[in-house]
This record gives structure tokens, sequence and C-alpha cells, in this order.
């Protein structure tokens, strides 16, 4: 006899597959019945990408290759100006190469050590990472994370 | 080329133990009662800077039993644990949003937060007025906001459903004005369910003090599929609604009548709620509530239903 509770077991394999953050949405429920649908598909607690000119607001950012230091003050300087509810959601990168390159000469292990210098900055009281890709640029890769501080 | 954003995952647990007497149904029992307790999954992406995708999933789930009660048959193993609420997919721009699937009326959605009692056992506004419809095969448009103005317009084709085969046999739409403190709207229904009602509401806020009223009007549809003439009922109404913060605790009442008619049958509805929230944090509270709602018909004795009920709600 087929019966209707393997749905429930379908969605949840389905939720939990796609990796569904959990953890911002403290105002969806509350949106989803109005008809503000601007809102509602509005990113609550949008990720602060410390390497994007322009990100969050118009402070200087540093140059996509960057390195930490730069990038961490002026991830500090957005924090300040925006509201608590949406200051501790990061996205941070990190170059590297699996060869020789020009641009960089650090290798998965300094990237994967620098981001964590990063993160750290970010968050001296802790963080969750979300989910970390990379995606190939000239040759060589980003490594990025995104992360929310534990507050 | 765009990539999906990671979908979102929200909804809201709200429970409650209420004591109950319905003389309308005979009840007079304790009851532990999901109210609409919720879990929804959110999500888009950018097809271009003009264009974006959407999708919202959003189901009720059944805290107290997971049983939807959709099903005579009492085994556990045929009970559905998730009912359908607003489901769609459509697209959004900077000319608005376009929604089909599954949805709330614009009439329904117009009400704002004017019930503050939505979803509680005899404290919600649907015991009192129609109109609170969920609407399958729906096709619904919101405008962006034009100032302070913005318009949403639902059309649901028949699909044969009793002879109706038109691409908008029945019509939703809403007008909201939002300005300062001050928040109204208009709607109306054609044909919705059988319906035609048209709905206002204000909604004021002044500091910890907020205000509600809904007035609605509403009639049989002129015609059914066949053209035979109706319209041999009315149920009008109205809401009055008003909270008040004080810390940690919001005090909530509410008071709504209708008139219902139709050729041989006549009855009052009134229902008076209070409540309290005790909020625990922005996600979680505790809460407490009393409801009655008296039928008064002409020509029988009245019925009153009553619920006394005590909860918490988490959302997430």
């Amino acid at each position: 006899m087929i019966t209707r509770l393997p749905t429930a077991v379908i969605i949840s394999l389905f939720i939990s597959l796609l990796g569904i953050n959990t953890v911002y949405a403290e105002f969806d429920v509350d949106d989803a019945d109005s008809l503000d649908f601007e809102s509602f598909h509005k990113e609550k607690n949008p990720v602060i990408k410390t390497y994007e000119k322009n990100s969050d607001n118009a402070s200087p950012q540093p140059a996509a290759t960057d390195d930490q230091e730069a990038d961490v003050k002026t991830s500090n300087e957005q924090a300040a100006l925006i509201p608590k509810a949406v200051k501790s959601r990061y996205e941070i990168r990190q170059r590297f190469t699996t060869g020789k390159s020009d641009n960089t000469s650090d290798g998965p292990l300094q990237a994967i050590d620098a981001l964590y210098k990063k993160m750290a900055t970010h968050c001296p009281n802790g963080w969750s990472k979300e989910k970390e890709w990379s995606v190939p640029i000239e040759g060589d890769f980003y490594l990025h994370y995104q992360f929310n501080c534990r507050d | 080329m765009a990539y999906a954003e990671a979908p979102t995952l929200y909804g809201k647990a709200n429970i409650s133990l209420n004591q109950v007497d319905l003389e309308t149904s005979g009840e007079d029992e304790w009851d532990l009662v999901s109210n609409a307790s919720r879990i929804g999954v959110k999500g888009g992406y950018d097809i271009n800077p003009n264009l974006k995708a959407i999708y919202k999933l959003e189901y009720e789930v059944f805290l107290d039993d997971g049983d939807d009660g959709s099903l005579d048959d009492n085994e556990d193993s045929n009970k559905s644990e998730f009912s359908q609420r607003n489901v769609y997919a459509g697209f959004q721009g900077n000319w608005g949003t376009l929604v089909a699937g599954k949805h709330d009326t614009p009439l329904k959605m117009a009400q704002g937060t004017v019930d503050r009692f939505n979803d509680l056992q005899v404290g919600d506004i649907k015991e009192v007025l129609n109109g609170e419809n969920r609407e399958s095969d729906i096709v619904m448009y919101t405008t962006p906001k034009m100032g302070d103005l913005s318009a949403t317009v639902a059309v649901t084709p028949g699909e044969e459903t009793d002879g109706d085969d038109g691409v908008a046999d029945s019509v939703s739409l809403a007008l909201n004005y939002m300005v300062g403190n001050l928040s109204l709207a208009l709607a109306n229904d054609s044909e919705v369910a059988g319906w035609d009602i048209t709905r206002a509401v204000a909604e004021y806020a002044m500091g910890d003090f907020k205000l509600g009223l809904l007035i609605q009007d509403g009639e049989e549809s002129d015609t059914n599929s066949d053209g035979d003439a109706l319209n041999d009922e009315e149920l009008d109404g109205f809401v009055i609604s008003g909270e008040y913060a004080i810390n940690k605790i919001i005090l909530k009442a509410q008071y709504a009548e209708s008139d219902h008619e139709a050729v041989a049958f006549q009855e009052d509805i009134t229902q008076i709620n209070i409540g309290a929230d005790y909020k625990l944090d922005d996600n979680s509270m505790v809460f407490a509530y009393l409801a009655n709602v008296e039928h008064d018909e002409d020509g029988a004795d009245s019925e009153d239903d009553d619920v006394l009920g005590v909860g918490y709600e988490i959302k997430f």
C-alpha cells in the first residue's frame, strides 16, 4: 500500500541535500503572508563579499587579488555601517595555484591558512562556515569561503 | 552563467493547548492544536539584471498529530503530514512580480495584520467573514511600488470546473497604499469561490499602540457557471483590533461581527478575542488567548464557541 509518510522523508532529504541555509531567514515567515513579493524575495541577511567593489556601501575596496590586511580592514568598516542583524555574514576568497603562476605563489594550503586568518579576524568569537567552493581564474583558482560569525 | 541562490528555509512552529467549548459542534474538551505551523523554502536567481527567477514552496505541518485531517482513514500510515499552502514559481524585475501556482488571493492578503488572532482556533476572522481563500491554478501579478502605492491582480482559469473554461473565471485584486505609519488597502473578489466581495482595510501605528480596521461587503456571485441566477446570500461585516506593547508583553484585543443573510435565513455572528503575547526573544514567544464567537440565528437559540488557549511560537 502506498502511504504518504515517505513525502516527509523525501522533502527532508531534498532540503538537506540542497544544503539549505537555515540560519538567516528569521523574518521570512512574516513576510511570506504579505503581498510584498519584493521584500520577501530580498535577501534578509546579505553576504558581505569583502573582495567586491561597492558590495554593500561605497567604501573603497581592495583589488580582487589583494591579500588579507586591507580586505579585513574594509570589512570591519562595512560592519560598522550596517545593522546588527546583517553585519556578520561574509564571503572571502584567496587565490592559489596548483602549478606555476605569475599572480600568486600560494598553493592550496597557503590559501586555506590565509582564509582561516581572515575568518579569525572577522569573527573573534568564532564562526560557522556555510560553504566553500572554488572558481578558475587565469590558470589559477579562487578558493571562496562563506561564513557567519558567532556573535 | 547565473547560479541559483541557495534555497532559504523558513517557517514557524505554533502550538497551543486549548480548552474548547464549541456549542456549534458539541465539543467540550481539551485539545492540543497546531496553529498553521509551517515550513517553507524560497529562492531564486538573476537571469539577467532585469529578470529574476523566483520560487516559493510552503507547507503546513501538523505538530499535534501529523494529520491534516483530509483523510477519513484513521490509520497513521495514511496521514498527510504536509498540506500545501502558498506555492509558486515566477519572475521578478523592475516591472513587478509575476507568479503562478496556488496562493492566497490578493483580497485575503489585503487584511495585513488586522487579524491579530490569525490562525488561532475560533480566534481567526474566518469564523466571522468569508473571503479567506487560497486558490489553486492562480496567476498573479504585482506592480512594483509606485511611490506609496502598489497593486496586485490575480486570475484563475476555471479549468472546466462547473463548466467554467475561461482564462479569468475568478478575479481578485488589491490596491495597497502605505505612507508613514498608515497603511490602507482596497480589495475586490469577483466570482472567487462563488462570491463577490469588497474589502477595505486600514492600519495605523502610534508608537507601541497599533490599530486595525477591516470592513467587508460580500454577496454570492450573480450567476453560476450555467448562467443560473444566485445572489440570494449576503455576508457583510467588520473587524476592529488593537494591540499595545509593554516591554516584552503585547496585549491584544479584537472585535468582529457580521450579518449573514439568505432568502430564508438570517444570522448575526459576533467575535470577541483578547490575548497576550510574551516575547522570549526575536524569534520565540509564549501566548495566551480567549476567543468567543456567538452565532445568533433568527428563530433559533444562539450558540457560543469558546476557546481558552495557551501556547508558544518559534520562528525560524
